[in-house]
């Protein structure tokens, strides 16, 4: 068999104008293949090589400048163009067709190229016709996107589809959501390509419908005008002022729809959020719209907020004489309100326990107030009677990471773990809470009822519930609403979780759980978190029901503003536990059937 | 015994009932032998003083200049100054009782000030209203529909004052039962009050009823003319709550050829104070009245003129459209020999019974006290039963003694 090197056209036979066959080029890029050269009097029926392609194509073309060239008849001349993923490009070879008789010849690989940037280039410049066909092949390849991208703006629109790019926003290491609406046929493949090389393709962006689309376009697309918005994603990074261009390959060519430029978007993963929550996609698609695009990049923000929350400062002062070994820390972050404290204040002073033998530690989580609390902490203390210790944090870190703050000061070898909004009643609480932590070295948490203001449960243990319409599991507080006198309970039963509003732990098992999650937008399932990393080393959850404490319940919430987007909020945090605990929490359920 | 009585007002300033009653005790205490030494502290607004400091006004008299920062909470504006000058004050003074006849103005911690600063003492708190309960100017009466409030709760409270949710409202409760609980006793003037309290949740062994002292008469203004039986007078602020309209209107209802026997006296002042809508109804009112001669609108008077004046008429009207707790225009009526007409409802409706040593008629019905003015100037001899059941109020020194009974 003969074999044939890249740019050396191989006769056939002796004649003057004998069948030949060259390669212009051989392309290699992770497992694609493309061979392109040109023909005459013979064409390539088929190929084959080591392993069996997954995918192949092939066109043929005239190749007028061959023909002339070689002195050849144009009608035998034809340029080819070969693409095939999955095969090695060990042992290529050539079936061909020679007028009735067939040939075969292998391909060499020297002269095989990787696609790099001039490759890709040239690729582009010299197959206008066939950049749909290529990008079909080539899309993972940053290289060919940057160079389909340099020619973009020369692409001819789509006689089919319709088009347009609203915006790109992003964040520049970690990328953006792409917004627009398009309107295409089945057969058409849209892509957004950004100038840098990378592409996205459109078949995975949540749609939503427009109806001045659908006004404009019905007539001519009817049904196909619906669902036209569309919110899609890229995860690479992006420059701010870099090209996107919204394209259509339909038949082997490229089509432009439409473009923008790359800009920015707020970095704070709240503000992110409430920007791209206002895309109104369709709720019922909501969870795999944040599997796909917000979730991930929302995820990235937050946790770049927080390594960056851990590097700022925070400074304590003490009021008062502190006890020096106390048995438990009672850890409680302030935002938004301070006038809790007094309540608090109030009872924990009256409290003979908690005066002997606990120390108590608040979490300033809210700047603006930082005034306010220095001047009014020392006031505190001298009223009350009762010392405690503050943090002022210079920035705010959520609940979570608040509380994670508040116990590197927390000495203790107990950790009470307390909203600012719940409320004793009564003294002796903390006394059974800590009984049952100490009865066994496997309980990892021991929770408590709380109250409603209005006397009636508020927490009594949770429940893991499943939320079809959410595709997640919820925390869900059964017993809530009803009479704590006449509920029949045991004081103390064994829970899959307990609400982390008033919650004992092991300072140890704490930090070796890594503390609460802080990566939850604003907060939120921290508590279950935190039960389902107790849980899953083998560590037991109790409720101590003989306990009234009153919990308040919530009353920052309401700052968030509308509750379709705190309904949102809601949904990428029930997402996120999901995504990490969907195992454990349906074992642990299935234990407790 | 060393007693120490804390008043939001002091009377040289402010004529209230709570700040009489306060000093009244204070006066009858430093007559007595078996109290060592009493002091009084007023809360002040004057503006020469600085706030939180406390001044003599004149030998066992002190101004403590304070403010309410906030009257949802009933909390102090000045904290510091509790924290200061008032435990200097009680360093000084050293008290083994003391009588807490207000909080508003000052501030609910003042209780917490006084227990921390004297362990061992006594803390009596008088309740001179429901301020601690209804956040609405301590009436008890619905914020926007001005109907009577029978019962508070956290949803009912917040029903009135949206603004404040649930929890704020417990959060409110909290605060201030926490501070009463610094408390030894309580002292209500009325039954009616003391169980409103006791519904809050005051513990009712701790909560007692006294009334408050009253002046002696002076007996030459007790005499009767024959005709005062036809004469009623109304006595106190002109406003809205003491329901001065309701009888107003009630006269307007008697109809002119019978009231034309009768004779009527509206003495009290600040209707000027009150809100337009108020005043002109007050003058459409009593304007034709005061034309026909049946009415004399009289004007402001002196607590010193108040028993003069009263012994120009044969009952004193009372017919206020809230609760009450204990008026003190019955107890000086009473004193006055005097019998009542009022509203059947709250501390009216227990200071005087109906039948007995006054008339009751249903509250805020102009119609009924109508009747009821109709019968009660029927028939003299109605007058002379009522009037002849009448009995005296405590005087100051025999409730002194009632208190000073509390704490032995």
């Amino acid at each position: 068999m003969r074999t044939i090197k890249v740019g050396d056209p191989l006769s056939l036979d002796d004649g003057p104008k004998p069948p030949t066959i060259c390669i212009d080029r051989i392309i290699l890029n992770d497992g694609v293949q493309l061979l392109a050269g040109w023909t005459h009097a013979c064409e390539i029926s088929s190929f084959s090589c080591k392993d069996e392609p997954s995918r192949s194509e092939q066109r043929q073309f005239s190749r007028n400048d061959v023909a002339a060239g070689f002195g050849f008849d144009e009608s035998q001349v034809r340029g080819f163009l070969l693409l095939w993923t999955g095969g090695s490009p060990e042992s290529i070879n050539l079936h061909l067709k020679v007028g009735k008789s067939f040939s075969e010849c292998s391909v060499s690989r020297l002269g095989a190229t990787q696609l790099d940037g001039a490759v890709a280039k040239d690729l582009a410049r010299d197959y206008r016709d066939y950049l749909g066909l290529i990008n079909n092949y080539f899309q993972e390849s940053v290289c060919w996107g940057h160079a389909l991208a340099q020619v973009a703006s020369q692409l001819p629109p789509s006689p089919e589809s319709k088009g347009h790019l609203e915006l790109a926003r992003g964040v520049q290491d970690i990328g953006g959501l792409i917004i627009g609406w398009s309107i295409s046929g089945s057969s058409s493949n849209l892509t957004i390509l950004s100038e840098s090389g990378h592409q996205v393709c459109l078949d995975r962006a949540a749609r939503w419908n427009r109806d001045d689309i659908v006004a404009t376009f019905s007539d001519e697309y009817g049904n196909q005008s619906q669902f036209a918005g569309f919110l899609t994603s890229q995860h690479k990074p992006i420059s701010y002022g870099e090209k996107a261009f919204l394209v259509c390959s339909e038949s082997d060519q490229m089509h432009l729809l439409g473009s923008c430029e790359w800009s920015q978007a707020p970095k704070d993963p709240l503000s992110f959020a409430r920007w791209a929550f206002d895309y109104n996609t369709p709720m019922s698609k909501f969870h795999s719209r944040l599997n796909e695009h917000d979730g991930p990049l929302i995820g990235k923000l937050i946790e770049r907020h927080r390594l960056n929350a851990e590097l700022r400062s925070s400074k304590v002062v003490e009021y008062g004489e502190q006890i020096q070994t106390p048995v438990c820390s009672l850890v409680i972050p302030l935002y938004r309100r301070l006038d809790f404290m007094k309540n608090q204040l109030l009872e924990l002073s009256d409290d003979d326990y908690i005066r002997r033998n606990c120390e108590i530690v608040y979490v300033l989580d809210d700047p603006p107030l930082d005034d306010a609390l220095r001047s009014l902490a020392p006031i505190l203390q001298e009223s009350y009677g009762i010392p405690f210790k503050i943090m002022y944090s210079e920035i705010n870190r959520g609940f979570a990471g608040a509380t994670n703050l508040g116990t590197r000061e927390a000495r203790a070898p107990l950790l009470l773990l307390m909203n600012s909004d719940v409320i004793p009643v009564e003294t002796g609480w903390l006394e059974r809470m800590i009984e049952q932590i100490n009865a066994s070295p496997d309980i990892g948490a021991v929770g408590t009822r709380l109250l409603y203001a209005n006397g009636a449960i508020q927490h009594d243990g949770m429940r893991f519930t499943w939320e079809p319409s959410w595709n997640c599991h919820l925390n869900k507080h059964p017993n809530t609403g009803m009479d704590p006198v006449t509920l029949n309970v045991r004081p103390v039963t064994e829970e899959i979780a307990v609400t982390a509003a008033c919650v004992l732990v092991r300072s140890a098992d704490f930090a070796a759980i890594g503390k609460l999650d802080d990566q939850f937008l604003i907060g939120d399932f921290e508590d279950s978190d935190l039960c389902l990393k107790f849980l899953n080393r083998g560590d037991r959850i109790l409720c101590v029901h003989s306990n009234n404490l009153v919990h308040l319940e919530r009353q920052s919430f309401s700052s968030l503003g509308s509750s379709a987007f705190r309904d949102k909020v809601a949904r990428y945090n029930a997402w996120r536990h999901e995504h990490r605990w969907k195992e454990t929490i349906l074992n642990e359920t299935m234990k407790r059937r | 015994m060393r007693a120490l009585i804390i008043s939001h007002a002091h009377p040289d300033f402010s004529v209230g009932g709570a700040e009489i009653a306060a000093y009244n005790l204070f006066r009858s205490l430093q007559n007595r032998s078996d109290v060592d030494s009493v002091t009084f502290l007023a809360r002040t607004d004057q503006p020469n003083l600085s706030m939180g400091s406390i001044m003599l006004r004149r030998e066992n008299e002190f101004l403590w200049r304070q403010d309410l920062a906030d009257w949802f909470r009933l909390s102090s504006r000045s904290i510091l100054s509790m924290q200061r000058n008032l435990r200097e004050f009680l360093g000084v003074i050293r008290p083994s009782v003391v009588f807490v006849h207000h909080y508003a103005h000052m501030g609910i911690e003042l209780l917490r000030e006084i227990r921390s600063s004297l362990p061992n003492a006594k803390v009596v708190l008088t309740l001179h209203e429901y301020l601690a309960i209804c956040n609405r100017n301590g009436q008890m009466v619905k914020n926007r529909t001005k109907r009577l409030c029978y019962r508070e709760s956290i949803e009912e409270c917040h029903a009135c004052f949206p603004e404040y949710s649930p929890e704020d409202f417990w959060l409110r409760k909290h605060y201030i039962q926490k501070h009463f609980e610094f408390a030894d006793v309580f002292v209500s003037p009325s039954n009616f009050l003391k169980d409103r309290y006791v519904a809050w949740g005051l513990p009712e062994d701790c909560t007692h009823v006294i009334e408050n002292g009253q002046n002696r008469a002076a007996g030459a203004l007790t005499h009767d003319e024959p005709q005062y039986h036809r004469r009623f007078g109304f006595f106190g602020q002109i406003t809205e709550y003491k329901g001065v309209d309701i009888l107003l209107q009630a006269i307007h209802h008697i109809g002119k050829e019978s009231r034309a026997q009768l004779h009527f006296e509206i003495h009290g002042a600040n209707l000027d104070q009150q809100g337009d809508w108020f005043k002109d109804l007050i003058g459409k009112l009593r304007d034709p009245l005061i034309a026909e001669g049946v009415l004399r609108w009289v004007g402001p008077y002196e607590p010193s003129e108040l028993s003069r004046r009263m012994s120009k008429v044969g009952w004193v009207i009372v017919p206020s459209i809230w609760w009450e707790n204990s008026p003190m225009v019955i107890q000086e009526a009473f004193v006055a020999r005097k019998p009542v007409i009022c509203s059947g409802i709250g501390g009216m409706g227990e200071k005087v019974q109906d039948g007995v040593d006054g008339l009751h008629f249903e509250v805020r019905n102009a119609l009924d006290l109508a009747e009821v003015l109709c019968r009660a100037a029927a028939s003299p001899e109605l007058h002379r039963k009522l009037q002849g059941n009448i009995r005296s109020p405590l005087n100051h020194d025999q409730c002194a003694d009632r208190y000073l009974a509390l704490v032995r």
